[in-house]
């Protein structure tokens, strides 16, 4: 007879779900509120996926709004907001047809912020090596690279051992808003998208699935290891 | 001592026919290596005939200069990101339920070229889920962390040719050292792959070496195991020490077999690819013979 006082803990099972097209200020609000709600146990670790409308964020790094190029007039007449985030990292541009990923994750099977990163970034790999692209790490530059050209940034925060913001993964955007900014903060590198590399549209939906597919496969493993196996010179 | 010139068991079919040009034309289509090209295989015409062929990938330029080797040594470009996505189309067109890949050394690059490779794998997987993929890695230098990356992508069958017995190690392939290459093979044999080697004959070796190198290779856990005539590629390269008779390489087969390896591919003409998806299919589980292949018919 199994002890009586044992409750075991009920949390809801962990799910993928896209938002669609959204304004980063409001979908911000609204990871907040899933953090609540993770941390509540009313929802199970999720992976949210969006398309922002189109944004420069500002980390929480020292200098990044230093970082911002155009003036309050031409942003103005490109369309594109700006909004400081509490996020890690320096600034970065969001836009229609960039992939962003919001994992909303309970990091209390494994207490290690800088695994969660290098999870992070395998996630990115291994999805984009499926879709037939060589991406590695950058030796001291977090987010994900093909030799000198960065094709997605991490930048990410937690409350209470419950991760939100995340990943952005160029696909089809337009990469000239980067020429707005120097991203985080990186002087010796270039953006890259899917599209660029491939000189075709790539497709999203696919490209999503194929996230979430490296994702939940790799999660099991990233909370089961207790110490880091992965590659220090990434 | 001079060897007599090429005996006939040597000779191999001349390139020809709609699969070999179906095949010549995918390749350059889609910008890709061979190293049937590139090591100047003798069976290119056979395998292109049959529509199928093993792709090089990380360029066409070696960072080492082995001396049995066709390969070009030289400083190579950056490289080509977008190889993995061209190579898992190329394995679609070909229709290849087994598909080889190898690639040249690129020990200048941080990571030895592991992101490519991993990034191969997981896209030939990704747009071909039921083939086979053998993988033929150069050493890595040893560095354990890099063969770990190409492990991550769980390749069906893990290749490494030790290329010849230990004391020949130095004069036929400079860079590379047998006792490295062995524990790249038990490092993916303690991973729990399927694990397989290759040496060639006709470089000097004497009989009771070939026979301590079966030896550490079936120690080492290795289940494959292929034996080919060593040819001089160019006058700049080894020269033949002695032309192999098919009746020793069919010795070497049964005293692979009978010392406990699983299958050996031993004769004249073999090489590391050589009928490799009529081997896999003890090892896959599968079948994954390249019988119905698409180029082929063309």
């Amino acid at each position: 007879m199994a002890s009586a006082t044992f409750v075991p803990t009920v949390t809801s099972a962990p799910a993928t779900i896209d938002w669609g097209r959204t304004h980063y200020t409001p979908a911000w609000h609204q990871q907040e509120d899933f953090v609540a709600r993770r941390l509540a146990g009313g929802i199970g670790d999720t992976l949210v996926f969006t398309e922002h409308e189109p944004v420069y964020t500002l980390g929480v790094r020292l200098g990044a709004a230093s970082h911002l190029l155009w003036d309050a007039a031409e942003l103005a007449r490109r369309g594109i907001e700006v909004v400081e985030t509490n996020r890690g990292g320096d600034i970065t541009y969001h836009g229609p047809g960039q992939i962003v990923g919001y994992p909303i994750l309970s990091l209390a099977p494994r207490k290690d912020l800088h695994a969660y990163l290098r999870f992070l970034e395998q996630v990115l790999i291994n999805a984009l090596g499926n879709l037939g692209l060589a991406a590695a790490r950058r030796p001291g530059q977090t987010g994900i690279w093909l030799g000198p050209r960065k094709i997605a940034a991490i930048g990410v925060a937690v409350k209470r051992w419950v991760t939100y913001h995340g990943f952005a993964l160029n696909v089809n955007n337009d990469l000239t808003p980067f020429n707005g900014i120097v991203p985080c903060g990186i002087t010796d590198g270039t953006v890259t998208s899917m599209r660029q590399e491939f000189g075709r549209e790539c497709d999203l939906t696919e490209v999503k699935a194929v996230l979430a597919a490296e994702f939940w496969g790799l999660l099991p493993r990233f909370f089961s290891e207790t110490t880091d196996h992965t590659d220090k010179r990434g | 001592m001079t060897v007599p010139r090429k005996p006939s068991w040597l000779r191999a079919r001349l390139p020809g026919g709609p699969g070999y040009h179906a095949v010549r034309q995918l390749v350059e289509h889609h910008g890709l290596h061979t190293v049937c090209q590139s090591a100047q295989c003798p069976n290119l015409g056979e395998c292109w005939a049959r529509g199928t062929a093993t792709v090089m990938i990380l360029g066409n330029i070696c960072t080492r200069s082995c001396n049995f080797c066709a390969i070009q040594t030289g400083r190579p470009t950056e490289p080509d990101f977008g190889e993995p996505a061209r190579v898992a189309d190329a394995v679609a067109r070909m229709n290849l339920r087994h598909v080889v890949i190898t690639s040249v050394a690129r020990d200048e690059l941080a990571d030895g070229g592991a992101s490519v490779w991993a990034a191969t794998i997981r896209a030939v997987r990704h747009r071909n889920p039921q083939t086979a993929i053998e993988v033929l890695v150069p050493d890595f230098k040893g560095h354990l962390p890099d063969i770990d990356t190409v492990l991550a992508a769980r390749p069906d069958i893990f290749n490494h040719n030790v290329e010849t017995v230990e004391r020949l190690q130095k004069p036929v392939r400079v860079q590379a050292r047998y006792d490295r290459s062995r524990a790249v093979l038990r490092h993916a044999k303690a991973r729990g792959f399927t694990t397989k080697t290759g040496i060639m004959l006709g470089l000097g070796e004497r009989q009771e070496e070939i026979e301590q190198t079966l030896r550490d290779i079936v120690s080492d856990g290795a289940e494959i195991l292929t034996v080919g005539q060593y040819l001089q590629p160019t006058p700049q390269h080894l020269p033949v020490a002695r032309w192999v008779t098919p009746e020793e390489f069919q010795h070497w087969k049964e005293f692979g077999l009978s010392i406990g390896l699983g299958v050996v591919e031993s004769g004249p003409l073999v090489r590391s690819s050589y009928h490799a998806d009529e081997q896999s299919q003890k090892y896959t589980g599968a079948e994954h013979l390249n019988t119905r292949n698409a180029l082929a018919s063309a």
